[in-house]
C-alpha cells in the first residue's frame, strides 16, 4: 500500500520533471554543441554537412597538446593572465575607492554631501559606452607620457592602467557599502571617538570588518564585470600579448581552420567563472537586491 | 581632535568639514571626474568639428553634426533596428525566466539542481556566449537548421539575413514586415542576449518568488483558487517588482549591446543590426568620423536617462511593493 502511494507520488511529479529536463536541455545546447564541436578534428568542419552532435572520434589533444587551447604553444595562457591581472586591479580599485567615498557619505556632514551623492548615483546611468570616444581620446594622450617612465604592460594603450582605470571607481559600490555602513550603530562611532580614533584608524580597524560580507559581494560582482568585459578592451588593445581572453577568443574564431581550438578556448575561459557563479550564487542575488530594490 | 588637525583650528567649520572628506571622496572623485563627466562634456564639444577628409584636422562646423546625424534617414534606421533589438530582447527574456523560475520553483526532489542550470547561463561573458551561438548559427559549420530541419522548420539565413532592415517597406508595410520579412541576424544577436538574460532574469524572479508568502497561497487554495488564477492574481502581482527589476536591467542590457554584435554580424548584413550603440564604435573608430559619433553617444546618454527615469516614475505609481513603502 505504501509502496503504491510511493509510486503514485512519483508519478504525479513525472511531467513536472519531464518539463524541467527539456527546458534543462533546451537552455544548455549552445553549452553542449560546443563542447562537442571542440573535440572534433578539424576535418570535422572543412567538409559540407555541419559537424556531427555527437563526438565520435573525441580529440583531446584540442585541448592539452602542443598547440591546443590550453597546451602550450597558444596565447590562451597570455590572454588569462592578463585578464586575472585586470580584474584583480579593478576589483581592489573599486574596494578602496567605494569603501573609503561610502565611509564619507554615511559618517561625515560636509556641505554638498547630497548634491555629490546625487552625483555618484547619476554615474550609474552614464555607461562608459557612451564615453568610449573622449576616454579613447584621453588615453591616446597619456599613452606616450606614462610609456616614457613606466614599463610598457604598464600604459594606457595595450597596458593594464589602460584597460583599468576607467573602472577603478563605482557608484553601484559606493551606495551598496553606504547602505551597509549606514545599518552599523553610530554609537560605535561615538565610543571610537571617546578613545581617542581619528576617521581613518575607525574605517579601517571597525568599520571594514564589520562590512565584509558587503565588501566580498561588491568584490564578486566587480570581478565578474570586468572578466566579461569586451568593448573597452577592444578599444584599447592591439598586440595580441596585451589582450584579454575575451577579446582573445573572440579573433580566434574569426579564423576556419583553427576553429575547434578556438571553441575549445572558449570552453576553458568558462570553467573559472562557472565555478565562480556556482560557488557564490548567494552572495550574487544579495547583491542585486541590495543593491537595487531596497533603499 | 588628534594632533594632525590642530593647524586647522583657526578655518571655518565647513572648510574643515571638507578638508575631512576630500581624501575619503578624492579617488572616486579624480575617477568620475576623468572617465565619466569631462567625456560628457567633451563628447558635446567634439560634436562640433568634422575631420577633414585626410584625418588630419578637425574644423569647426557648429551644430552641423547634430543637424546632419538626428535628421538622416540612418540614424533613424539605427533608432529603429536599437528599439527592435530592445523589444526582442527583453520580452522573450522575461516570457523565459518567468516561466523557468515558476517551474524551479515547485517543492520537488533535486529541484536545486534545474535552478543552478537555469541560472548559469550568467557565467557566459558575452565574447563566450557569441562563440557557444556561432556553433548553432555560423552559415557553413552552424548546427540550428539541421536541429530545426528535424522539427520540419524551415532553414534560415541566420546571420546573413537582414530581412526588412535591408529591404524597403513603407506604410503598413513596414510594420507587417517584421513578420513576413524578418530581421534574421538581427534576431540572431537577440537570440545570444535573451540566452545571457535568462540566467540573471530567472535568479531575480526565483529570488523573488520566494519573498511571497505562503499563506497567500494557502487561502487561495482555500478559496478553491485554480493554479492559473492563483498565478494571476498572487503570483504575477507580488513578482512585480521582481519582475520591473528585470525589465529595466534588459532594457539597459539591451542598448549596451556591443560584443554579440561585433562578433556575429559586424553590424551588418547591409546595417541591419547597427544598433546605436555599434554605429558609435563604427563611425568614431572606423569611419573616423568623431563628430558624428558623438552626436550619437549623446543621443544615447540623452535616452538612457530618460528612460531611466520615466521607468522608475513609473515604477513608484504602478509596481506593487508591498506594505512597506518607503
Amino acid at each position: 500500500m505504501r509502496f503504491g502511494l510511493l509510486i503514485q507520488r512519483w508519478a504525479r511529479r513525472l511531467p513536472a520533471y519531464l518539463v524541467l529536463i527539456v527546458c534543462a536541455a533546451i537552455v544548455l545546447v549552445p553549452l553542449y554543441s560546443t563542447i562537442v564541436d571542440s573535440l572534433h578534428p578539424i576535418s570535422e568542419f572543412l567538409n559540407n554537412p555541419p559537424p556531427s552532435l555527437w563526438p565520435h572520434h573525441p580529440q583531446w589533444g584540442n585541448y592539452f597538446s602542443h598547440g591546443g587551447a590550453a597546451g602550450a604553444g597558444t596565447p590562451l595562457k597570455r590572454y588569462l593572465f592578463n585578464s586575472v591581472v585586470v580584474s584583480s586591479i579593478i576589483t581592489l580599485g573599486q574596494l578602496v575607492t567605494s569603501v573609503l567615498a561610502a565611509y564619507a557619505f554615511a559618517y561625515l556632514r560636509f556641505p554638498g554631501r547630497n548634491v555629490l551623492f546625487a552625483l555618484f548615483l547619476a554615474t550609474m546611468m552614464v555607461p562608459l559606452e557612451v564615453a568610449i570616444i573622449p576616454n579613447f581620446q584621453t588615453m591616446q594622450w597619456l599613452d606616450p607620457k606614462l610609456a616614457s617612465f613606466l614599463p610598457g604592460p604598464l600604459t594606457t594603450i595595450d597596458g593594464y592602467t589602460g584597460l583599468a582605470a576607467p573602472f577603478l571607481a563605482t557608484g553601484f559600490g559606493t551606495f551598496l557599502l553606504r547602505q551597509y555602513f549606514l545599518t552599523i550603530p553610530s554609537e560605535l562611532r561615538d565610543a571610537a571617538e571617546m578613545d581617542g580614533y581619528g576617521h581613518f584608524r575607525f574605517l579601517t580597524t571597525i568599520v571594514v570588518p564589520l562590512s565584509l560580507g558587503a565588501i566580498a559581494t561588491l568584490a564578486i560582482f566587480a570581478f565578474i564585470q570586468a572578466w566579461n568585459q569586451y568593448l573597452w578592451p577592444l578599444l584599447v588593445t592591439n598586440d595580441p600579448h596585451m589582450r584579454t581572453v575575451q577579446i582573445g577568443i573572440g579573433s580566434e574564431t574569426q579564423q576556419l581552420d583553427k576553429i575547434n581550438i578556438a571553441f575549445a578556448s572558449t570552453i576553458v575561459s568558462l570553467i573559472p567563472m562557472l565555478l565562480l557563479v556556482a560557488a557564490f550564487q548567494r552572495v550574487l542575488v544579495r547583491g542585486i537586491f541590495g543593491g537595487a530594490l531596497k533603499g | 581632535m588628534t594632533a594632525s588637525a590642530q593647524p586647522r583650528r583657526g578655518l571655518a567649520k565647513p572648510v574643515r568639514q571638507l578638508l575631512t572628506a576630500l581624501p575619503f571622496l578624492a579617488p572616486s572623485i579624480v575617477i568620475f571626474g576623468t572617465f565619466v563627466f569631462y567625456p560628457l562634456g567633451k563628447s558635446v564639444y567634439l560634436a562640433l568639428f568634422k575631420s577633414n577628409p585626410f584625418h588630419t584636422r578637425q574644423i569647426y562646423v557648429g551644430f552641423e553634426n547634430y543637424h546632419e546625424v538626428l535628421t538622416s534617414g540612418d540614424f533613424r534606421t539605427t533608432l529603429l533596428i536599437t528599439g527592435t533589438f530592445a523589444l526582442y530582447t527583453v520580452v522573450p527574456s522575461l516570457l523565459i525566466a518567468t516561466f523557468l523560475a515558476t517551474l524551479a520553483n515547485q517543492r520537488l526532489p533535486g529541484v536545486v539542481i534545474f535552478r543552478t542550470i537555469f541560472s548559469s547561463t550568467i557565467a557566459a561573458s558575452v565574447a563566450v556566449a557569441s562563440v557557444l551561438f556561432l556553433v548553432l548559427l555560423h552559415p557553413s559549420i552552424g548546427v540550428l537548421n539541421e536541429l530545426i530541419g528535424k522539427a520540419g522548420i524551415a532553414h534560415k539565413n541566420w546571420l546573413q539575413d537582414g530581412g526588412w532592415a535591408v529591404h524597403q517597406h513603407h506604410g503598413f508595410g513596414a510594420f507587417a514586415a517584421w513578420f513576413t520579412d524578418p530581421n534574421w541576424a538581427l534576431i540572431s544577436v537577440s537570440m545570444v542576449t535573451v540566452w545571457m538574460n535568462i540566467g540573471l532574469f530567472t535568479m531575480i524572479l526565483l529570488a523573488g518568488l520566494q519573498t511571497i508568502p505562503e499563506e497567500l497561497y494557502e487561502s487561495a487554495r482555500i478559496d478553491g483558487a485554480g493554479p492559473w488564477s492563483t498565478f494571476w492574481n498572487i503570483t504575477l502581482p507580488m513578482l512585480s517588482p521582481s519582475l520591473f527589476f528585470a525589465a529595466v536591467i534588459g532594457l539597459i542590457f539591451s542598448f549596451q549591446a556591443f560584443g554579440q554584435i561585433n562578433l556575429l554580424t559586424g553590424g551588418g548584413p547591409a546595417g541591419s543590426t547597427n544598433t546605436l550603440l555599434y554605429s558609435i564604435y563604427q563611425e568614431g573608430f572606423q569611419n573616423f568620423r568623431t563628430g558624428a559619433a558623438s552626436v550619437e553617444a549623446l543621443a544615447l546618454f540623452v535616452i538612457m536617462v530618460a528612460l531611466t527615469l520615466t521607468l522608475f516614475r513609473l515604477a513608484s505609481s504602478r509596481v506593487y511593493y508591498g506594505g512597506d513603502q518607503r
